[in-house]
């Protein structure tokens, strides 16, 4: 048996060298890893998984649904300019207002955040590329096929009319019956599964994959806001996920989930929505929020005044807006004492907000600002954002709220918050950014035309709105009669909303233009402090030439002889006999390169198991529902395909190591097993939703008592064992390899599937005598329950056979066992979600009644 | 600081808030319950019972916070690195706003009745 490789070969210096000569060239190394880190181009260019590819593409991509979402709202601002306007009549309106907000939050700010992200983390922690590039990709399909859906909808004159928060029952099949609604539901849903992939690829890269040296104090802010937020998509997606999936069964199998008549309560789509829909405020604007803290401290010329402060008041919203919901549903009828629950924590979220304002403007204050063209934008978000956030203490307020709620005041409100809080910062990014990106500056006089047009143009629209608002013109009409005092201040909005657009229609130009014609930009044109400017502009697809070592949050202001430094290979990795895709892993909190995180080829895996999914989804939308299994097992195979490429079927000697650091494939903290810990982080947000919506129609719903469910306790207790048995297995099967008892191993990975599948025919036997899910909502959520472990079950059986396989295929071994490490974690999920799921629908209504 | 578990010292940076998060749900849960099973119509000594159980609950999640606090002051002595004591002091910071956030969504309990 070879010993165990581990981290331990000759340490990297202070600048991370091994002490071994530098051979090559800066120009040659170049070449080198240029070779290494090829990604093809033209159509063959869809392969490619390269975060710098895949990041420009969600960005691009995003940008066209912001100008699909601005196009809505002109279309929006022209019928409403004047009273009894009819350019087209309430059904085409409806549609226009649903889909603004859609594309906005779905295809425009989330993506948008998401491809900023993937572009910038790697750059910025020194990094060569994320953990999981094919998983990026592959979140971009998604969110490409499931945009187009909807975007198809909207072509076909079917887009969804429910209004972007899609309650019911408005949005039920006896409101909605046309294929609209599913649109939504379905295309939505598809565009999540790209969110959480990127939740996770950022939370496992920010975590793991840094440069030598950048422990977690000096990491810079950006990465902080991108792991806060991307813990809050963890959290905040899965709950509108689970509604979604819940309203359409509702839609397609008469699962009555929502209908009151039947114990369904349309207030748990709220609920569901909600749990979502306030942290979303929050998920869009911690990352502006992120762009800001990054180019103040650079145009103030100095490091940012209280970084753990900011760390501590970001975290700190993460956690408090996930108790704001209900404060889109004070008038729904909840007890006062609950109401007080959530005006409070409404109010309390505005003080960590404040803090960091006071720490940008104590930054500004300490340092020699510079009133540069990001900036310019920036003291716009300052603006405006602070104006949202004043009236959004406004409507955390009960008593107010009740009297605008529903009204363009909380248009208005909502504008300040979205548009403060991304776009202005959005814009400051992009300008900032771009030199880095395209490799030439904008213009800046027209960038400035372009900003005081926005600037007036959205004051113009949007703070007139708030007096619209209180002269009570209610949202979503689609015309209104004159004489009511609203006809002065709509056309004035309508006027603003253009001007606004002129603005952004230049931008748009700016950056065309400065693409092609802009004037060379030298490497830091700002004189920023942040390792994304010691790259190359435009960067190359490996980003460092070599990784280098840091000991300061801004490297660049400490040394500026870092670049060449890089280039000349002086840092870890230089990559002299690069000859696979490969980038430094290091210890969690102190920044210490522990491992050698290999990275996957271009790849058309990605593409495939999107394709796939887009086929699943899209014969839903047709009704296909036998047919659709056949995408989700297309999808199923094509994973498999891909999990079946990562790994070695060899333990690493010493011509795998680099700078004495192992491959990620021996080590403890592998990206691999970390991705499914986070990916059941969701999972278990999701299954807790699903939990609460089973106790919510159980306790709380009005409307007939739920029915008993029949006495199926053996099959229960037949699977609570099955499940038992297919956990304990797979541990004993881990320490079975672990003892070299390679046999056994097998022997106990084919005994957890056999389990799995004896869990699933018991918990199907149960099935025939409880009530039909069609009866009462108690039943549809019981029977949801039970799917959801049947699904987790089969999945974990899905993973002990490939465990095996890839054992006996040479791929698993005492020190390579990140397949068999994820095989565990599952069921160790799938049996404890099993055992609660069971206890509360067989075990607990024995106990409390409803 | 044990940096043997990565992952478990970074999530209980967030302990306070994770604290107050508990706190919060527990409050809104046992309120809807609560209102639910009619135990807003029982008293005790002339106090609303519910509200009585719902006041409980908020002190245990201050002895909560109390604890972590005691244990973040024993351990912080073994915090040597810098990364180490950046880590003790966030976590500070956060218990005193998850403290402050518990006493400031949890004090109505004490004055309002709890299902009108």
């Amino acid at each position: 048996m070879s010993e165990r490789p581990t981290s331990g070969g000759a340490p990297p210096d202070d600048r991370g060298h091994d002490g071994a000569s530098r051979m090559l060239s800066a120009v040659a190394r170049h070449r080198r890893l240029n070779r290494v880190w090829h990604n093809p181009s033209g159509l063959r260019g869809a392969s490619a998984v390269n975060h710098t590819v895949v990041g420009k593409r969600f960005m691009a991509t995003a940008l066209f649904f912001f100008f699909v979402g601005g196009v809505l709202a002109m279309l929006i601002r022209a019928q409403l300019a004047t009273p009894d306007h009819s350019l087209f009549g309430h059904e085409l309106y409806n549609q226009f207002f649903t889909m603004h907000g859609t594309v906005m939050m779905f295809l425009f700010a989330i993506p948008f955040i998401e491809g900023l992200a993937m572009y910038l983390l790697p750059k910025m922690l020194g990094s060569r590329d994320l953990a999981y590039p094919r998983l990026s990709s592959f979140g971009y399909w998604c969110y490409l096929f499931g945009g187009l859906m909807l975007l198809a909808s909207l072509l076909a004159g079917v887009a969804p009319d429910s209004g972007w928060f899609f309650y019911t029952p408005l949005s039920s099949k006896h409101y909605t019956p046309g294929i609209n609604a599913d649109f939504w539901l379905l295309g939505v849903t598809f565009v999540e599964i790209s969110a959480i992939c990127a939740a996770v690829e950022f939370v496992v890269s920010i975590l793991t994959v840094r440069t030598a040296g950048m422990s977690l104090s000096r990491m810079p802010l950006f990465a902080w806001y991108i792991l806060v937020t991307a813990f809050m998509m963890l959290f905040g997606f899965p709950p509108l996920i689970l509604g979604s999936i819940l309203l359409e069964l509702e839609r397609a199998f008469d699962w009555p989930f929502f209908d009151a008549a039947r114990g369904g309560d349309p207030i748990l789509w709220q609920h569901l929505f909600w749990l979502f829909g306030h942290p979303e405020v929050y998920i869009i604007f911690l990352p502006g929020a992120a762009i800001v803290s990054t180019l103040v401290p650079v145009f103030a010329g100095r490091p940012i005044v209280g970084y753990t402060l900011t760390v501590a008041s970001v975290i700190s919203i993460g956690f408090i807006s996930f108790g704001l919901w209900v404060h889109h549903m004070y008038t729904v009828g909840i007890p006062h004492l609950a109401l007080v629950f959530f005006s409070a924590a409404s109010m309390l979220v505005a003080v960590p907000t404040a803090v960091q304002f006071f720490v940008w403007i104590a930054t500004l204050w300490q340092g020699r600002p510079r009133l540069e063209l990001p900036m310019l934008y920036l003291f716009g978000f300052l603006v405006v954002f602070v104006f949202g956030g004043l009236t959004g203490v406004m409507v955390a307020l009960v008593p107010f709220d009740w009297q605008v709620h529903d009204t363009h005041f909380v248009v208005a409100h909502m504008h300040y918050v979205l548009v403060g809080g991304l776009v202005f910062p959005m814009l400051a990014g992009i300008y900032y950014w771009f030199p880095l990106v395209a490799g030439r500056r904008t213009f800046p006089s027209l960038g400035a035309i372009a900003f005081w047009l926005i600037f007036i143009g959205f004051n113009v629209t949007f703070l007139i709105m708030h007096f619209t608002g209180l002269m009570g013109m209610p949202r979503r009409i689609y015309a209104y009669p004159t004489g009511l005092g609203w006809d002065v201040p709509n056309l004035v909005s309508s006027i603003g909303g253009f001007v606004m657009s002129m603005g952004l229609l230049l931008v748009l130009i700016d950056l065309v233009l400065s693409w092609s014609a802009g004037r060379p930009s030298r490497r830091d044109p700002w004189n920023a402090g942040t390792l994304e400017w010691a790259l190359p502009t435009p960067p190359p697809f490996y980003n460092f030439a070599s990784q280098p070592a840091v000991s300061d949050r801004n490297p660049l202001w400490l040394d500026s002889s870092l670049p060449a430094r890089i280039a000349a290979g002086q840092g870890c990795l230089p990559g002299d006999n690069a000859v696979q895709q490969e980038t430094l892993g290091v210890e969690m909190i102190s920044g210490r390169p522990n491992k050698l995180v290999v990275l996957p080829r271009p790849s058309w895996l990605p593409l495939w198991s999107g394709i796939a999914m887009a086929g699943f989804f899209l014969l839903v939308l047709a009704k296909l529902y036998w047919l659709a299994p056949i995408g989700l097992a297309a999808a199923l195979c094509v994973f498999l395909r891909w999990g079946w490429e990562n790994g070695a079927r060899r333990d690493p000697g010493p011509d795998d190591m680099r700078d004495g650091l192992p491959p990620h494939h021996v080590a403890d903290d592998a990206p691999g097993p970390l991705g499914v810990i986070f990916t059941l982080v969701a999972d278990a947000t999701f299954f807790a939703s699903l939990l609460f919506g089973y106790a919510y129609v159980w306790l709380i719903a009005p409307g007939p008592t739920p029915p008993s469910l029949a006495d199926p306790n053996l099959a229960a207790l037949l699977a609570a064992g099955a499940l038992g048995a297919a956990w304990a297995a797979v541990i004993l099967g881990e320490r079975a390899l672990v003892a070299t008892r390679q046999v056994n191993f097998d022997l106990f990975m084919l005994a957890s599937a056999g389990a799995g599948i004896g869990a699933v025919a018991a918990t199907a036997a149960a099935f025939p005598h409880m009530p039909s899910p069609t009866s009462h909502a108690y039943a549809a959520v019981v029977a949801m329950l039970i799917a959801y472990v049947i699904f987790h079950v089969v999945v974990g059986v899905v993973l002990s056979a490939f465990a095996f396989a890839r054992r006996r295929s040479g791929f698993v071994s005492v020190y390579r066992r990140i397949d068999v490490r994820v095989c565990r974690i599952w069921w160790i999920y799938t049996a404890a979600t099993g055992l609660v799921t069971l206890t509360a629908v067989f075990a607990v209504p024995g106990v409390v009644p409803a | 600081m044990s940096h043997a578990r990565p992952l478990r010292t970074i999530a209980l940076t967030a302990v306070g808030l994770i604290i107050w998060s508990i706190c919060f749900v527990v409050l809104y849960a046992a309120l809807s319950l609560g209102c639910a099973a009619g135990l807003h119509e029982w008293s005790l000594f002339g106090v609303r019972a519910l509200n009585v159980i719902l006041g409980c609950l908020w002190l245990v999640h201050f002895g909560l916070l109390g604890s972590a606090f005691l244990v973040l002051w024993r351990t912080q002595r073994q915090a040597q690195a810098a990364s180490e004591r950046f880590l003790v002091r966030l976590t500070c910071m956060l218990i005193v706003v998850g403290s402050a956030a518990t006493l400031w969504v949890g004090f109505p309990v004490l004055l309002l009745p709890a299902c009108a």
